[in-house]
């Protein structure tokens, strides 16, 4: 699991790459929560390169979104792989995330 | 000079210069001698000549004053005398003086002055009847000669400044060619002996001595590098000893045991050969003999090659000298003897018949007057023979003793006498026979009418020239028979002479040595016709010359002989000390200390043997110190070993044995380099314990950290276990045996606890509440919040009998103060049992299966998202009639998502397609089932997740049964 961070305008991008499971869902949350910070951020988080996603993952994304709706930021995720699309949306975490297609669209959205 | 500089060339040079000094006065004497000796010799000489004169002057004089002449009035004396100076160079000047001392006739100089040193006079007394009536003083010199023997004088003493100054310049030569490596030495020897071991190597030379300097000096070298090794050592020992209280120890012990043992130390070292011993050594020496000896011989050869030049210079004038005078004195005595022979001219023609006689040619006539007149004088010897030849050369009257001889005068002479002179003069009338012979004019009246020739035998001149030269004379014919002698015993024995020319050489006749003085003699008409010889006594003045000349060789000879001797032994002497020395020096580098050096002297050479003593000296304690050291180090080598080998035993194994084997080897080797290998050995050891220290060190830090992680795990383990615990203690594991249902439910907890649980209670008689849930995460925290969340729903559950406002009224629970955002995925149903109604709300889970009569569905889901995420949330609930037998199969994310080793998940088709076969099976054999598949599947990947199953089985016949209870 490798995240990596990269600022686009006003927009931080975090790509993370690998799998997101309970063992690795630590090194994920240090890397997103951190990247959130107080919460009033502009943080795009591309999961292009994650294949897989356990709840331990998801957690971690519903702290970020909740974190950054109090913070008056914004947290967007995109590149949603198919699985874990649909761990997503099994979880009925569709409603409370913000997911885009590609990360060209969300930085274009923004 | 300076006084540093070495005394061998100083003495070389001193000793050449003694010599060329000493030989100067010595040939200086010689020539003095010799010029004294030839002084002498021409004085003699002159003497001689002046005698001859004065006697050949006195007879006649003597002759004259008996005729009756008074001394005083002789005719023509002064012409004469003059004549006689000018025929004789040698002579200066004659005086006639008569019996009373005056002087009655002079010519030349007759004084002798300062100016003329070799002057000699003779003093010859002129006797008449046996009395004395005067005297004649000849005065001759020969200072021409000694004037040239001056010249030689000078020439040798040139000669000798000459090979002074040459012999200077070789000195200097020698001196400064040789004086570098000298000095070079000596400056290594000081150097060495102050005990500084840098002492550079003198350059080499190509000269006998130089290489001889250079052995000594690496002889130095070589004692220097003994000297370097010994004290290398010495440190080596000292570095050693760790504390220095070893050294002092020993030192202590063994110093009194050092000195009875010195002498075993010292002589125990091999005596080697010495490379340089007897080469160039003597060389020195020798070569500065052998220059002094050059030098004399050259200058000696020069001397006698001048001394022979001024001897035959001076015989040159010594025989021009007698020559002269014999010359001289012969002319005087034949010119004597014809002046006789003229004077007879009276008595042989006393009256005019004899001149008509001859005139007319009456022969008879002639012959009966002349033997009346001739016969007393032929008997007397006045004559010896006599001839009258008429005015056309016809002999008229002939007396001679030899028959037939031939006419005593020549047609030539014959003819000038007839003209009217007098002739005088030799005539050799036979092979063997000279006659003086005077012819004179036969006068008739004032008409000259022949010519009367009378003849005296030359032996009678001969016999009066012998008499006046006081030496015995001889006459040679051409071709040098003995015409007449006066003594023809020892003229025979006359070498043979130059016939034609005037010569003197020795003879030795007997005990007697002679000077021989040949002069040619002339005839009457010019020829030569022989020799006049005298054979002077000389065996007086030349064994004297003889004498003086040996004694002189001799004397210079044993002179340069003796100078050599001494200058040979003195440079012996000399020399002696630096022999010592390299002797000395040559022990010394070959180790032997035992040899000592004594000399008292405080020149150079006294320096160099002090310097070899201080070097001795230095190399004896040096000895002493490496002898004492080596002990030294032979006791802490032991010592290092016992060391060694205990620090080895702690090593392991092999690593021991192989240090030990090399202790062994360099015990074994009895090498003197023992501490060389101690030290490799001990380096190889030191090695190999850093190698375990830092082996060991290592070890220690992973152990450390083994117990920091064995801590941390054991705290893990327990977390887990209580996790687990936890888990286990909150899912119902006893299943009721009930005629409307069957329920089983099965969970298999992942290494890491997961969060999932399952649960079932009676609502109320006809309800029948069924849950099953996934909390986020793992771990304790998941473990408590599942624990949590079961609790809280059951008991809401049981006073809210809508699922929906059940889960909603969970969620508000949960969602509050949920800062970790945990959350958990749910299916809850409660069946009617009696109509076999599900009223269920998926919150977020996996859709569970309906396996029935007509296949497997999944149970739609609900809208629903996880619990505890977000307050005040509305789920929404929906209905599903079971049907009699339909098994409700419901399961957590670990069935779905077990993953195999390559990391493919099980997926729900595979469990649709296995869930489709089970419908049959008791509830209790279908979680057996799906794990066995699930484990099937996995080929031994590790369970990641908590695999969860419920199996609800609605019963075929549970109508009366339920409706009973």
């Amino acid at each position: 699991m490798k995240v990596q961070q990269e600022q686009h305008g006003a927009v931080m991008v975090v790509s993370a790459t690998g799998r997101v499971d309970s063992s690795t869902a630590k090194t994920f949350e240090n890397a997103v929560i951190g990247a959130i910070g107080a919460g009033d951020c502009q943080l795009l988080l591309d999961l292009g390169g994650v294949d897989y996603m356990s709840s331990a993952g998801l957690r971690v994304l519903l702290m970020a979104a909740k974190r950054a709706k109090a913070g008056g930021g914004r947290f967007v995720l995109c590149s949603l792989n198919p699985r874990v699309q649909e761990v997503i949306e099994i979880a009925g975490f569709t409603s409370v995330l913000d997911i885009r297609t590609d990360r060209a669209g969300a930085l274009a959205d923004w | 000079m300076r006084a540093t500089e070495p005394a061998p060339w100083r003495l070389a040079v001193a000793a050449l210069l003694l010599v060329l000094l000493l030989a100067g006065p010595g040939v200086t004497v010689l020539i003095v001698a010799t010029e004294r000796r030839s002084a002498e010799l021409l004085q003699q000489e002159a003497a001689g000549a002046a005698e001859t004169v004065g006697r050949a002057l006195g007879q006649q004089l003597s002759r004259a004053v008996e005729l009756g002449i008074p001394l005083a009035e002789i005719p023509a004396v002064e012409p004469y005398l003059e004549d006689m100076l000018r025929r004789m160079p040698a002579v200066l000047g004659i005086a006639i003086h008569d019996r009373n001392d005056m002087l009655l006739f002079s010519v030349g100089t007759i004084t002798i002055d300062g100016a003329e040193r070799g002057s000699r006079r003779a003093r010859i007394p002129i006797r008449a009847q046996g009395t004395e009536v005067g005297r004649v003083d000849a005065i001759a010199t020969a200072s021409a000669a000694i004037g040239m023997n001056r010249l030689l004088g000078l020439a040798g003493l040139f000669v000798l400044t000459a090979a002074v100054g040459v012999g200077i310049a070789v000195g200097l030569l020698a001196y400064f060619r040789l004086q570098r490596p000298y000095r070079a030495l000596l400056a290594t020897l000081e150097r060495i002996a102050d005990g500084a071991f840098d002492a550079p190597m003198t350059p080499a030379g190509r000269d006998a001595v130089a290489r001889a300097f250079t052995a000594s000096a690496k002889l130095a070298e070589t004692v220097t590098a003994r000297y370097r090794s010994v004290l290398a050592r010495a440190e080596a020992i000292r570095a050693l000893d760790f504390d220095g209280s070893l050294t002092r120890r020993i030192e202590h012990v063994l110093a009194p045991l050092n000195r009875t043992l010195r002498r075993t130390a010292t002589t125990a070292v091999a005596a080697a050969p010495d490379p340089t011993a007897g080469r160039g050594r003597l060389l020195l020496r020798t070569r500065v003999v052998l220059l002094a000896l050059l030098a004399a011989v050259a200058t000696s050869a020069v001397l006698i090659a001048t001394g022979w030049q001024r001897e035959r210079v001076l015989e040159g004038r010594f025989a021009a000298v007698a020559i002269s005078a014999q010359d001289a004195l012969w002319r005087q005595m034949t010119e004597a003897e014809a002046t006789r022979l003229q004077n007879l001219t009276p008595r042989l023609l006393y009256d005019d018949s004899m001149a008509a006689a001859v005139a007319s040619g009456d022969r008879a006539t002639i012959a009966a007057a002349l033997s009346v007149v001739a016969a007393p004088l032929r008997s007397t010897g006045e004559i010896d023979a006599l001839e009258i030849v008429d005015g056309a050369g016809e002999l008229l009257y002939s007396a001679s003793p030899i028959r037939d001889p031939r006419p005593m005068l020549d047609a030539g002479s014959i003819d000038s006498v007839l003209r009217g002179s007098t002739v005088v003069g030799l005539r050799q009338v036979a092979a063997q026979r000279f006659l003086l012979v005077a012819g004179f004019p036969v006068l008739q009246g004032q008409r000259i009418v022949g010519v009367a020739t009378v003849g005296v035998d030359v032996a009678r001149v001969l016999a009066d020239f012998a008499r006046t030269l006081d030496a015995p004379s001889a006459l040679l014919s051409l071709r040098g028979r003995l015409v007449a002698a006066t003594d023809p015993e020892l003229a025979s024995a006359l070498p043979p002479l130059p016939p034609r020319e005037a010569s003197v050489v020795a003879l030795q006749h007997g005990d007697t040595r002679y000077s021989v003085t040949g002069v040619p003699i002339r005839e009457l008409t010019g020829g030569h016709i022989g020799l006049v010889v005298s054979l002077r006594d000389a065996t007086t003045s030349l064994e004297q010359i003889r004498r003086v000349t040996l004694w002189s060789i001799l004397g210079v000879s044993g002179f340069l002989l003796l100078l050599l001797i001494g200058l040979y032994r003195y440079l012996q002497g000399a020399f002696l000390p630096l022999d010592n020395a390299i002797e000395v020096l040559g022990a010394l580098a070959r180790g032997d200390t035992s040899v000592s050096l004594e000399t008292g002297r405080r020149d150079e050479i006294g320096r160099i043997a002090d310097t070899v003593g201080r070097f001795r000296a230095d190399a004896i304690a040096l000895a002493d110190a490496r002898a004492r050291q080596e002990r030294q180090r032979r006791r802490q080598e032991r010592l290092i070993r016992r060391q060694m080998e205990t620090l080895a035993a702690a090593l392991d194994d092999t690593t021991r044995d192989e240090l030990l084997q090399g202790l062994r080897t360099a015990v074994e080797r009895q090498n003197d380099d023992q501490l060389g290998l101690l030290a490799g050995v001990l380096r190889q050891l030191s090695t190999r314990i850093i190698g375990q220290h830092r082996r060991l060190t290592e070890l220690v830090a992973e152990l450390r950290e083994s117990l920091v992680t064995r801590t941390r795990l054991a705290a893990l383990e327990q977390e887990l276990d209580i996790a687990r615990r936890v888990q286990s203690a909150i899912v119902p594991t006893v299943f009721p045996q009930r005629s409307e249902f069957e329920i089983h439910g099965y969970m298999v907890p992942a290494r890491e606890v997961g969060g999932d649980f399952y649960d079932f209670f009676d609502i109320d008689a006809e309800h029948l509440g069924v849950v099953i849930a996934d909390v986020s995460d793992k771990g304790v925290p998941a473990a408590l919040f599942m624990a949590i969340s079961r609790t809280l729903l059951k008991a809401t559950a049981l006073f809210e009998p809508s699922p929906s406002a059940c889960i909603s009224r969970l969620n508000d629970l949960l969602a509050a103060e949920n800062e970790q955002m945990m959350f958990v995925t749910l299916f809850y149903g409660v069946l009617h049992l009696p109509s076999g109604r599900l009223d269920y709300v998926n919150a977020g889970h996996n859709p569970p299966y309906v396996i029935g009569r007509e296949g497997l569905s999944a149970l739609p889901a609900t809208g629903g998202c996880a619990v505890a995420v977000f307050e005040d949330r509305t789920f929404r609930e929906t209905s599903h009639i079971l049907a009699a037998g339909d098994t409700l199969f419901l399961y957590t994310d670990g069935v779905s998502e077990a993953f195999d080793i390559d990391g493919e998940a099980f997926g729900e088709a595979r469990l649709e397609a296995l869930l489709e076969e089970l419908g049959e099976l008791p509830v209790e054999r279908i979680a057996e089932r799906v794990v066995a598949a699930i484990r099937g599947f996995e080929r031994g990947a590790d369970q990641a997740d908590d695999i969860t199953c419920l199996s609800l089985r609605r019963s075929t016949d549970n109508s009366d049964t339920g409706n009973n209870t």
